[in-house]
């Protein structure tokens, strides 16, 4: 037992130190719930494996403090062993404030790799989160970003997927050329990604587990920019042409249509339900938010703040957009709700913010920031209440994205 | 013998032009703006007066943050815009290269008070 239990710590140890990147708490509400853990089988190995990460994942969520004694709240965490041998862990949930938490047993995998741990480590902090808070979680989610690296003076570009807290990273594409723009597709199916080479740019698709395809020749300008509610088009900004189109290509049949003729500079199209494009267009002078109705073929003006308004990024509901906002030289990034849309609300400014991509409840931002002279991951809720780093032992990170939950 | 020394001065003087012309430009912008103004257009006017059957390069600038795209698009528009006004200077279209570098190569990452906001205009001897 005392080996196992040896085994479990040293692989959780492993997988918090060996990570693609670590995470840095910026700012987190004045007052979080203060919490005390506790695990009353010492010699399970599991528990005492989970419970060094759920207290490290917790305490960086911001919105709870875990303490070590003094506690009126507490959290029991326990092994449990079904009559047929199934395994679970139990959260009994403890004190004035708490007791009235249901308890909540969540099913043990077999842990036989040491990123389960991790996984399992990160799905009971997200359900302790999402109980005492109230709010999504983040912290079993997974991310895909372009990774940046300089190897003898020449940059090796690779778009990765990991999760959110650096653990399970996978390399998915690699290249010399900067790579832009990963966006997957709402069922998780289809990724796409957009090269720069020197005569123009190549978008490669990637479907299932088929080898990349791609699905335009370099001497095109075109960013893919967003993947249809069906998962089926792909929308593409052309901007081989003065004023720069939108363009729907169509996975299935290979084919390229025209879904709105450009005016001036539009760009970071996002395709919502119901048929909307939000995008960014300059006919106005500076940049700002528009929404394109494609049946209808209307076009109405969102924003009208600041010196210019660009990537719009909206939840899956409809109901929450999020962009960035430039007035002088600060940028800002911007929650516009859409059911008080005269109220819309900067939760963070800095000299670089770029590219956000909210999550499909509207709960949390990926960003890119920068921390010095080097581009960072930013994530932060949509209340900004809690902003916290994700940042590259090596490298740079640009365009995170959310993987979606299937 | 004298029409000959008078040839070869000529040829010294007319390459000694030639690689006296400053081979490089730069045209600074205003926040958004992709189209010249007049005074931007007289400038390259002027960079082409003793145009001399080189190679044109040219790139578009913009600076970083907000959105990738739109920066990426908005210095190819840059470099679309010179593009046109050097046609106008009788340079053939073959010779000229245009390339959007979006904020890639800003010059002060991180600070937008150094601004990227330019076109860069590079001439190339066509041997090079």
């Amino acid at each position: 037992m005392f080996l196992f239990w040896l085994l479990s710590v040293f692989l959780a140890y492993t997988q918090v130190c060996a990570k693609l990147l670590h995470r840095e708490l910026v700012s987190a509400p004045n007052n979080p719930i203060p919490v005390c853990i506790n695990s009353s089988q010492a010699d399970d190995d599991v528990i005492s494996a989970l419970v060094p990460i759920i207290r490290f994942n917790l305490n960086l969520s911001g919105l709870i403090s875990v303490k070590t004694n003094d506690c009126t709240n507490q959290i029991k965490i326990s092994g449990h062993q079904s009559l047929l041998g199934t395994r679970s862990v139990e959260l009994q949930f403890l004190g004035t404030e708490l007791s009235k938490l249901p308890t909540h047993k969540i099913p043990t995998p077999i842990l036989n790799d040491k990123h389960i741990i991790n996984q399992y480590a990160n799905k009971i902090t997200r359900t302790i989160h999402e109980y005492l808070t109230h709010h999504r979680g983040w912290h079993d989610r997974k991310i895909a970003f372009i990774s940046t690296i300089n190897i003898d003076g020449e940059n090796q570009y690779k778009l990765m997927i990991s999760h959110i807290d650096g653990s399970d990273s996978r390399e998915l594409f690699s290249s010399r050329r900067p790579l832009i723009n990963p966006i997957f597709s709402p069922d998780s199916q289809k990724i796409a990604i957009t090269e720069l080479g020197k005569k123009g740019t190549s978008i490669y698709v990637k479907e299932g587990k088929h080898d990349w395809e791609k699905i335009s020749s370099e001497s095109e300008l075109g960013i893919a920019s967003s993947w249809s509610p069906d998962s089926q088009h792909l929308l593409i900004v052309n901007y081989q042409i003065h004023n720069p189109s939108l363009l729907s290509y169509d996975s299935l049949s290979g084919t390229i249509k025209t879904l709105m003729p450009g005016w001036s500079l539009d760009c970071d199209p996002v395709w919502a339900k119901d048929n909307f494009i939000y995008l960014a267009s300059s006919r106005s002078g500076s940049p700002h938010i528009y929404r394109y109705e494609i049946n209808k073929k209307l076009l109405e003006r969102i924003t009208f703040q600041g010196d210019g308004n660009l990537s719009p990024s909206i939840s899956k509901d409809r109901k929450t957009l999020a962009y960035i906002q430039r007035i002088k030289d600060e940028y800002g990034l911007v929650i516009h709700p859409f059911q008080n849309p005269t109220q819309p609300k900067k939760i963070l400014s800095a000299l670089f913010l770029q590219d956000p991509k909210i999550s499909d409840d509207g709960s949390w931002i990926l960003l890119t920031e920068r921390q010095g002279r080097r581009n960072v991951i930013g994530l932060i809720d949509t209340e900004g209440q809690t902003h916290i780093h994700l940042i590259a032992e090596e490298g740079q990170f640009d365009y995170p994205t959310w993987v979606p939950e299937t | 013998m004298i029409n000959f020394i008078f040839i070869l001065i000529h040829i010294f003087l007319s390459s000694a032009q030639a690689w006296a012309l400053p081979q490089t430009i730069k045209i600074q912008l205003e926040r958004h703006q992709s189209h010249l103004n007049m005074a931007q257009k007289e400038q390259i006017n002027d960079f082409f007066k003793t145009y001399h059957h080189q190679k044109v390069f040219i790139t578009g600038h913009s600076e970083d943050g907000g959105s990738t795209q739109y920066n990426l698009i908005l210095s190819y528009q840059r470099a679309q815009s010179a593009l046109e006004q050097i046609k106008l200077n009788h340079v053939p279209a073959d010779m000229i290269f245009i390339q959007g570098a979006g904020s890639n190569r800003n010059q002060a990452p991180g600070s937008l008070l150094m601004n990227n906001r330019y076109i860069e205009i590079n001439l190339m001897e066509e041997s090079l």
